[in-house]
């Protein structure tokens, strides 16, 4: 309903009266004390109301004159619209008063909130992962990252994160990283998914950081949508990567532990004794046991010392190794019941301990196993020609 | 002269609200310095009465309770 007043007008005023009436926005004219003189048919809708149950009541004095706003129009039933409002000073009726228009923008904002609800829902979710991610468009530029590739940025020192962000370049980054970066090489990889050769890519290439070499993975796939490009995830693989080279290392120690064996029996095998000196010189391990074990666990914890010695860099005990050579002379051991118990303990070692260590055994163990050799040498030696008989009398 | 009693009718904690409450707030502290003022916040999503009881059509709206015109 349009409320009509019957006082006479002029022809100005008939013209403003036909325009607002017939106007698709809202419009609402006040007088200087806020209460409604007139509203449209549109202005109606927009309210939900009647014309006649609104004039004469208080709309509200507009603060903001010749500027647009955006204000929340109520309905009876609760329900609420948003509309722009922009206010106009004109002359009603012979009176100064206000033309409020209203245009409803109550679809635009609602889709505008549910986009951003959408958009926030999908940061949200490249937040939440632990991968740093970068989102592409066809040509290469960033236009979406996550939390966790800009914590790299700072992490690596990056103070300019606009360098890494929404905006930046990055197949320009990538060929600029130069040769021996893996940046050329990622660069044709991404491209060759963006063209639809390749389905995805996945390339490793290290990355010096603050805490030494580290290195990553990057997987890129298409994005899928409206707007075409790539997402690329980069992944911090450097303890798998280590995992796998101390694992090398460990089974490269171990095999220089079986070589070695190796060639001992060979030596052994080719230095035999023969039929009647063999049966007097059984090995040791199996003429006796419990001697062989307890030379073992001696020459462990010689070997244990020496080790200690060499991290803490104080000298060897020499002496027990000597000791230990005149022992295994006193019960006849062989030079090859020494590489025995030479070979039972670096095994014994050679499952438990990391590389640095059995590399650390390994190398103190030849020393130790040499001079062993030597003291019980010298044992054999001294008891040959009468020595000992005269020391163990002193 | 007599406090000020001011009504602001707002729909939620929009951002349009905040920036109306802010707008105000500074009004109150600069123009209306040397007077007495009780400003009200009512949220017509919590208390959708009181707006009907005040025929407020639309937010955010300032009412002024006292002193009368």
């Amino acid at each position: 309903m349009i409320v009509i007043d019957a006082q006479p007008r002029s022809t100005a005023e008939d013209h403003l009266r036909a325009v607002v009436s017939h106007d698709v926005d809202g419009a609402i004219i006040v007088d200087h004390s806020g209460a409604v003189r007139f509203l449209n048919s549109a202005a109606e809708r927009l309210l939900n109301r009647h014309g006649a149950e609104l004039h004469g009541q208080i709309f509200g004095f507009p603060l903001v004159v010749g500027e647009r706003a955006e204000v929340e129009v109520l309905r009876p039933d609760g329900e609420f619209a948003v509309a722009e409002m922009r206010v106009l000073s004109i002359v009603w009726e012979g009176q100064d008063a206000f033309l409020i228009t209203l245009r409803d923008v109550t679809f635009e904002r609602r889709a505008e909130a549910a986009l951003r609800e959408a958009e926030a829902f999908s940061i949200a979710i490249l937040n939440s992962l632990a991968s740093e991610i970068v989102v592409l468009d066809k040509q290469g530029k960033i236009v979406a990252v996550n939390e966790a590739w800009l914590q790299f940025g700072r992490e690596n020192g990056i103070t300019d994160l606009a360098s890494i962000s929404v905006g930046a370049d990055y197949f320009t980054a990538c060929a600029a990283a130069g040769p021996g970066t893996g940046g050329p090489e990622a660069l044709q990889g991404l491209k060759a998914v963006l063209s639809g050769e390749l389905a995805e890519f996945t390339y490793e290439y290290p990355c010096p950081g603050p805490q030494g070499m580290r290195w990553f993975a990057l997987r890129a796939v298409p994005l899928r949508g409206a707007r075409q490009g790539l997402v690329v995830a980069h992944n911090d693989i450097t303890d798998q990567r280590r995992a796998a080279q101390i694992a090398a290392e460990a089974e490269m120690l171990r095999e220089q532990v079986r070589q070695m064996e190796r060639e001992l029996i060979s030596v052994e095998a080719i230095s035999r004794p023969d039929e009647m000196v063999r049966s007097l010189t059984a090995p040791l391990r199996q003429r006796a046991p419990d001697l062989f074990s307890y030379g073992l666990e001696r020459y462990g914890a010689l070997l244990e010392e020496a080790l200690y010695s060499r991290v803490h860099r104080t000298p060897a005990p020499s002496r027990s190794l000597r000791e230990l050579g005149e022992w295994f002379g006193s019960i006849w051991a062989a030079p090859r019941d020494l590489i025995e118990v030479h070979l039972q303990a670096m095994r014994d070692r050679s499952q438990h301990n990391t590389p640095k260590k059995l590399q650390a055994y390994f190398e103190e163990g030849r020393l130790l196993l040499l001079e062993l050799m030597g003291h019980l040498a010298s044992y054999y030696r001294s008891m040959a020609a009468g020595e000992l008989s005269f020391r163990d009398s002193e | 002269m007599s406090k000020i009693v001011l009504h602001l009718y707002i729909a939620g904690q929009t951002p349009r609200a905040e920036r109306a409450i802010s707008t105000l707030r500074r009004m109150i502290e600069q123009e209306l310095a040397g007077y007495e003022c009780e400003l009200t916040i009512i949220d017509v999503l919590a208390d959708p009465q009181q707006a009907e009881n005040q025929k407020i059509l639309a937010t955010p709206t300032l009412i002024k309770s006292s002193p009368p015109p």
